[in-house]
């Protein structure tokens, strides 16, 4: 049993620095639900695949020029639809990426599944959606439209007839970001960010998205990321909004199916550009400027505190750079 | 404002000195003909508030009588701050009106200012790049700046002169830390800077006057070309400059006419200065803008043009840009003149990625900033009009306050307005577009800001910061309203991923990805593992092969081992103990109810649905009446209550209800629980069994016990002196007894919470206490609210020692606070009833701990009308499921599910009167093969209880609405009596079903009404069918199996089960084009034989 207890503060790993590889800034790192695979996306038009090994390891599996542009965002698909992965960029396009497991060079091993060009500006966000409501992906562009699509056959992924276009924000004001809501049993819903949040739900009886709880605008600028949270049974969501100096946190009550704004909190942050929950909706991450991410758990009352910090190794970073390693250097 | 002209005309008026005199007492450049206020209003006021520096020395005599604190914070405000980076060495900033910097690196520096003249002006401050130190300090930027040089002016000059404008020069390799630099000042003149960045910070101050006239500086350009060139912009006296102030477009003006010759912009040979001896009249090289003032210069890359922002004369106060030849200077050719703003250009910025193309701006609300193309300057590039956004944008927010042409992505320009850097990409198509907004902390004000420069390409091996230049393109560094310098990024890429498997945080900065790093020790990880996703992971996992699963006793062996490590003050020490007790609870329960099946001895509850203590002592019906017996309790003279319904209560708690008080103590003190042995035998009544108990665990202390361990020998001498104390209760005089025993309970060991081993002190401080006090009411109310008991152990208290009356308001009370606060032992008092997923719903919404909410409602099926629970029911099953399968913990979830379904087996079997179907599974979909083949045999109907307790290991469901193909009844509608027997849409969704791969016709699938009616028209009006017994279509499908689809389960192609089989006849790999899929593996032949059974029977019924 001792045994047992000491598994757990297994994961004290030395704080190291991955080598990306990328040339340019990362814009997405996103793990698959498993936490065994993380892709990476960078401006310099490039994806990378990193696999989990055994003892801890991450190695490159997969690197190819996704886009023409750079690569804004990336997500997983889930892995009962098979080893999916979706990429957008500045390129006004967002592509659906199959792995081969038969492929003969790691540089063949995903081939493109579809080109979704619908967007007129870049497209700067995208989400596959939970399992349970099927092979959806709704993608947000600076148009200010988000466009849902939909697999017409979970075993053809090269159609993806677009099912949806919901203009949130005027032309002139893009979507930054968005993010499904995980609720189970719920109607499929999503919150949009850009000048402000709007959440929207999927109508039954109109069969159609339609914009359910307008929630306010940040105190200055626009909200840069938002994450809904894993809901696992709780009675309320909550949606963390990063808007740069500020982390808004709201809760929506969902009782009797009706979603409703309950309380907001606003935690001030040195920075907070990206924000990310854990498995279970408990644990949010935010991160700014100079490699720090803050760590926010709630306390009793509800009310979150920032409980840990983690630095990157920036020296680490420098002494790279110095032994000539430049990663900005094409 | 009169006030201030009144100021000003009190200055005597100066007579421009040709040399510094010390004569200079005052450097107002106010003059008889300039009263109107100027587009630097703030220069002018310098004189009365005298720069940043001057201004900051508050009280002193420089500032004039009658100056508000308000004023003088005014004219501060528009006392222009400039910021530029050299090129060579790119770490080093020249800066002019900024704060010194908090991270002033040298202290040095200090004394050195302290030994310099006051009265000196400080006109250049020089800082260097240095990463911050602490990287998590408030101000989370990546640079901080020191302080590495200052040039101050000549004291002769006095304190009240300040740089307005300032160049660096571009083709001057900055070797050995000498560097130069070009200044503008609020007189006129032009500083030539050379700046030892050394440690001395020496500094020279090569000075150039205009000859006449004292007029403010506006701009500077050194020539990109020639290193001797300096232009210098001078505002003059010209009668437009009303019309060129910031902010304030179409002011009331006053002009004066002009009259006096004079040159806006004039170009200095800096090197033929230096060289010759000084003359007292030294010429330029030449002057431009004859009587016009000009607000800005710029060199164009060639350095043979200059472009010259200059005010006009005229009412319309229009601006306008010239654009100079230096080859043609000296003539009279007139230069290239284009019309540019309402107001005055305050700045001409060329794109150094591209030499033709030059932006400029002006600093007055509504102006936008407009791109040129030298070489037709008779129409604009384009505009660029700055939308101010966000909730607290000003009128102001939208005045340009600085533009920059980006170094590394060409086409770029980088806008400052308000609070906000914008970058426009100006490159794509004819309207430049926004392309990325940063806001600065707290959104104050940018004045000033310089991009990093490219450092690539620099051949230079001097030791530099390579962490600048990592991390350099796509920051800036600003001058924020206060002055301060900081450094910002003009990006807001920071990834962070959470791992869903054990949370490890992978996070991005530049380039680099940073995988589990804490700083701060191990805090980060810490937080993971009080986390309860970890908790919850950790369990689940076990270790050897015991997990936290539907075994009751595994569960509390779990939890016990967990308390042992876990520290007794945290609150997840006080979770897990509930748990346990919880646990012990469930365990103790559910045996009860089996025994009782067997015996029946009165027991009412079946499952843990009702063995609550509510239902049990029979509360949940209004006219409940308890069949007390009353009778008086030897020990202690209070009442004690006894009835059948209070004795299974006291049971399922875990006192002796139906047991001998023998048996409960043993179970007690073998699982080492002795404290709580000792309670329980005296609130019993049994002082000596407490005794005993008290004497074993000192003894298993003793005996355990290694040498030298102090603490557990003074604990073990407690316990003796408690067994000690209770044996004297009740036998000698009260009060000694009682001052004995309440001194004893002031030991540290008894008094220390923190070293409360598992809650068991506890224990004996209220089994102490409860003696103390005894016979009063006080005694039980303090057992009944002491929150560190176990709320079973309290209940059962209530059941015996209180009344029908206050044990009902207890129970209720109780569970309303268990409901508040989340308690999951609450369901000892309620049970499994909708009180009872009331408090497992708070606990969730806690503690989010659904693993354990998931293992205990699966121990029961709740009843079909409860639709709101058995909905959240289902919830926390699945996400408990779904959380198992995202650890790929396949193994422990199929343990789940395999627990869950014999369980229920079990409970279903035993309840036959239950009227519910599962509880906690939706009616699953079967496989169709099984189907098929159950239909081909004829009417062998599949145990229906069967299929509902198996979980679903295939279903077909809706690509689009994932809603299974329905088999069940109670979906007619009126769209599906109108559709075919045979459905090509999903039913719920409308939306196609895939195809079959081989002959490209839609699949089908049962229309559920049609099968209905059918079936109903069959069995006629007798009306009982066997439907009627069952929910499932699955038995009546009128569908041949050959018609049915069927599918891969690897690659997911699939189609009609008798074209697949056609098929893979002659074909290995899967019919879809593309697909390298072998699906034809053994299990095709069992199909193949199925459909071929099918066919043939199909033929014998034709």
């Amino acid at each position: 049993m001792q045994n047992q207890i000491m598994d757990f503060s297994g994961p004290t790993s030395t704080s190291k620095v991955l080598t990306s590889r990328h040339q340019d800034y990362v814009h997405h790192i996103a793990f698959d639900i498993y936490g065994r695979r993380m892709a990476t996306c960078s401006g310099d038009r490039f994806v990378r695949v990193w696999d989990l090994s055994e003892n801890n390891v991450w190695s490159l599996v997969g690197e190819w020029q996704a886009h023409k542009g750079s690569v804004a965002m990336l997500s997983w698909a889930h892995p009962e639809f098979g080893s999916m992965l979706a990429t957008c960029g500045s390129d006004h396009e967002a592509k659906i990426w199959e792995e081969r497991t038969n492929a003969t060079s790691a540089a063949s091993r995903w081939t493109v599944k579809s080109q979704l060009a619908d967007a007129r500006k870049a497209v700067s966000c995208l989400e596959f959606s939970p399992r349970h409501w099927g092979l959806k992906l709704a993608t947000g562009s600076a148009d200010g439209c988000v466009r849902i699509y939909e697999a017409v056959d979970v075993a053809n992924l090269s159609q993806w007839p677009l099912a949806t276009t919901l203009q949130c924000f005027a032309e002139g004001l893009g979507v930054t970001c968005m993010s499904w809501s995980s609720g189970r049993f719920e109607p499929p819903t999503l919150v949009v960010g850009g000048a402000n949040p709007i959440v929207y739900r999927y109508g039954e009886a109109s069969r159609q998205y339609s914009p359910l709880i307008v929630l306010p605008p940040p105190a200055v600028g626009e909200v840069l990321d938002i994450a809904w949270a894993p809901n696992v049974g709780r009675q309320f969501h909550y949606i963390a909004s990063a808007e740069g100096s500020q982390l808004r946190i709201f809760k929506l009550s969902r009782k009797e199916n009706k979603l409703e704004l309950e309380s907001t909190q606003t935690l001030q942050v040195i920075n907070a550009w990206r924000c990310q929950w854990n498995v279970t909706g408990t644990v949010l991450a935010s991160s700014g400027d100079a490699g720090l991410v803050q760590l926010w758990k709630s306390d009793f009352e509800g009310n979150f505190k920032c409980v840990s910090k983690i630095q990157g190794d920036i020296a680490q970073v420098a002494a790279g750079a110095a032994a000539g390693a430049g990663l900005m250097s094409p | 404002m009169s006030r201030q002209q009144d100021n000003e005309s009190s200055i005597p008026h100066a007579p421009y000195p040709p040399q510094f005199e010390s004569s200079i007492k005052s450097a107002s450049i106010a003059s008889p003909n300039y009263k109107s206020r100027s587009a630097y209003p703030g220069i002018e006021r310098s004189a009365a508030a005298g720069g940043y520096e001057n201004a900051s020395r508050a009280g002193d005599d420089l500032s004039p009588a009658g100056t508000s604190a308000a004023e003088k914070g005014k004219a501060d405000r528009h006392i222009p701050a400039r910021i530029k980076f050299y090129h060579k060495p790119a770490d080093v900033v020249a800066c002019i009106n900024c704060k010194p910097s908090k991270h002033n690196g040298a202290k040095r520096t200090v004394s050195i200012e302290k030994t310099k003249s006051r009265k000196a002006p400080l006109l250049l401050e020089l800082r260097q790049l240095q990463p911050m130190e602490d990287y998590t300090d408030d101000a989370a930027t990546l640079f901080g700046t020191r302080l590495c040089g200052t040039s101050r002016g000549n004291p002769s000059l006095g304190s009240n002169v300040v740089s307005t404008c300032l160049d660096l020069p571009l083709s001057i390799n900055h070797s050995q830390s000498r560097f130069t630099a070009a200044t503008g000042s609020s007189t006129g003149m032009l500083c030539i800077h050379s700046i030892f960045a050394d440690s001395d910070m020496t500094s020279s101050i090569e000075y150039f006057h205009i000859p006449r006239r004292q007029a403010t500086a506006t701009s500077v350009a050194w020539s990109p070309t020639q290193s001797n060139a300096v232009a210098i912009g001078l505002l003059g006296n010209s009668p437009s400059l009303s019309q060129v102030q910031p902010h304030r477009r179409g002011a009331g003006a006053t002009r004066t006419s002009g009259g006096d010759r004079d040159w806006g912009c004039i170009i200095w040979d800096v090197e033929k200065q230096q060289s010759t001896a000084r003359s007292r009249n030294p010429s330029p090289l030449s002057k431009l803008s004859h009587n016009s003032p000009v607000t800005a210069l710029a060199w164009l890359v060639d350095g043979q043009k200059l472009a010259v922002g200059a005010g006009t004369r005229g009412l319309s106060g229009q601006s306008t840009i010239q654009l100079f030849d230096m080859r043609v200077s000296g003539t009279n050719a007139p230069p290239i003149s284009a019309p540019a703003h309402d107001s005055g250009v305050h700045g001409i910025e060329i794109d150094s990625l591209r030499p033709n193309v030059l932006a400029s701006f002006s600093q007055a609300a509504g102006e936008p900033v407009k791109l040129w193309d030298i070489r037709r300057m008779d129409s604009v590039l384009g505009e660029i009009k700055v939308v101010p956004n966000g909730a607290s944008a000003t009128p102001a927010d939208d005045v340009v306050e600085a533009v920059k042409w980006a170094i590394h992505e060409p086409g770029i320009l980088t806008v400052a307005s308000g609070g906000t850097l914008h970058d426009f990409d100006t490159k794509v198509g004819s309207r430049p577009t926004l392309v990325a907004v940063k806001h600065t902390r707290k959104g104050s004000r940018i004045r000033d800001f310089a991009l990093y420069p490219n450092r690539q390409g620099d051949g230079s091996n001097e030791a530099h910061n390579p962490l600048v230049d990592k991390l350099y393109n796509r920051r800036a560094l600003t001058v924020l309203e206060e002055r301060e310098v900081f450094d910002m990024a003009k990006h807001t890429n920071a990834p962070v991923s959470i791992s869903h498997r054990d949370g490890s945080v992978v996070h991005s900065l530049g380039a680099s990805l940073f995988v589990e790093a804490p700083t701060s020790g191990e805090s980060a990880i810490q937080d993971f593992v009080t986390d309860i996703s970890e908790i919850m992971r950790r369990r689940a996992n076990g270790k050897e092969g015991r997990r936290y699963c539907m075994n009751t006793q595994t569960n509390t062996s779990i939890l016990t081992a967990e308390l042992g490590f876990i520290e007794p003050s945290s609150d997840t020490f006080s979770q897990s103990l509930s748990l346990l007790w919880f646990w012990t609870w469930i365990d103790r329960v559910e045996r009860i109810c089996d025994k009782a099946e067997g015996e029946g001895f009165g027991w009412t509850a079946k499952n843990l649905c009702d063995a609550g203590c509510w239902s049990l002592l029979g509360f949940d019906t209004e006219s409940a009446y308890l069949l007390d017996q009353q009778s008086v309790s030897e020990t202690f003279g209070c009442k004690i209550y006894d009835s059948t319904s209070r004795r299974h209560a006291l049971a399922s708690c875990g006192w002796a209800g139906m047991l001998e008080l023998d048996d409960v103590l043993k179970d007690y003190e073998s699982i080492g629980e002795f404290e709580r042995s000792a309670a329980l035998a005296v609130w019993h009544g049994d002082i000596g069994a407490a005794v005993q108990a008290l004497h074993h665990a000192s003894n298993t202390i003793r005996l355990s016990m290694q040498q030298g361990e102090s603490e557990e020998s003074t604990y073990a001498e407690t316990l003796d002196l408690i067994s000690m104390c209770i044996a004297g209760f009740g036998s000698s005089s009260g009060s000694v007894w009682q001052t004995a025993c309440s001194t004893l309970l002031r030991r540290p060991d008894l008094k220390d919470e923190s070293k409360d081993k598992g809650g068991r002190v506890a224990y004996l401080r209220a089994l102490c206490e409860f003696l103390l006090k005894v016979g009063t009411q006080e005694s039980i109310e303090e057992v009944l609210w002491n929150v560190q008991l176990s709320l079973s152990d309290r209940i059962a208290f209530a059941c015996r020692y209180l009344g029908q009356k206050e044990l009902r308001s207890y129970l209720s009370m109780s569970i309303k606070s268990c409901q508040a606060s989340g308690n999951i032992e609450g369901l000892v008092a309620s049970g499994l009833s909708k009180e009872g997923i009331k408090i497992l719903q708070c606990f969730v919404d806690n503690q989010v701990d659904i693993q354990t909410a998931a293992l205990v409602v699966s121990r029961a099926i709740l009843p079909p009308s409860w639709t709101q629970e058995r909905k959240a029911c289902m919830e926390w099953v699945e996400s408990y499921r779904a959380l198992l399968n995202g650890w790929q913990m396949w193994t422990s979830r199929a343990m789940y599910d395999v627990d869950r379904a014999a369980l229920l087996r079990r409970i279903k079997a035993k309840n036959t009167e239950a009227v519910s179907v599962s509880g906690v599974k939706p009616v699953p979909l079967q496989n169709r093969r099984a189907q098929g083949a159950n239909r081909r045999q004829g009417s062998r109907s599949v145990d229906p209880e069967f299929l509902q307790s198996i979980p679903p290991q295939i279903d077909a469901r809706c690509n689009y609405c994932s809603t299974p193909l329905p088999l069940t009844k109670g979906v007619a509608s009126q769209f599906l009596s109108r559709m075919k027997p045979q459905l090509s849409c999903c039913v719920h969704c409308r939306k196609p079903l895939p195809r079959c791969s081989v002959c490209l016709l839609p699949l089908g699938c049962l229309n559920p009404y049609i099968e209905f009616t059918k079936d109903r028209s069959r069995t006629g009006p007798r009306g009982t069918s066997s439907l009627a017994s069952s929910d499932d279509l699955s038995s009546l499908a009128n569908l041949p199996f050959a018609e049915w689809f069927t599918w891969c389960v690897k690659c997911k192609h699939g189609g009609h089960a008798h074209h697949l089989v056609g098929w893979f006849s002659d074909h290995e790999t899967c019919p879809v084009s593309g697909c390298d899929c072998r699906c034809h593996f053994d299990s095709i032949k069992k199909v193949s034989q199925s459909v071929d059974a099918a066919l043939a029977s199909e033929l014998i019924r034709s």
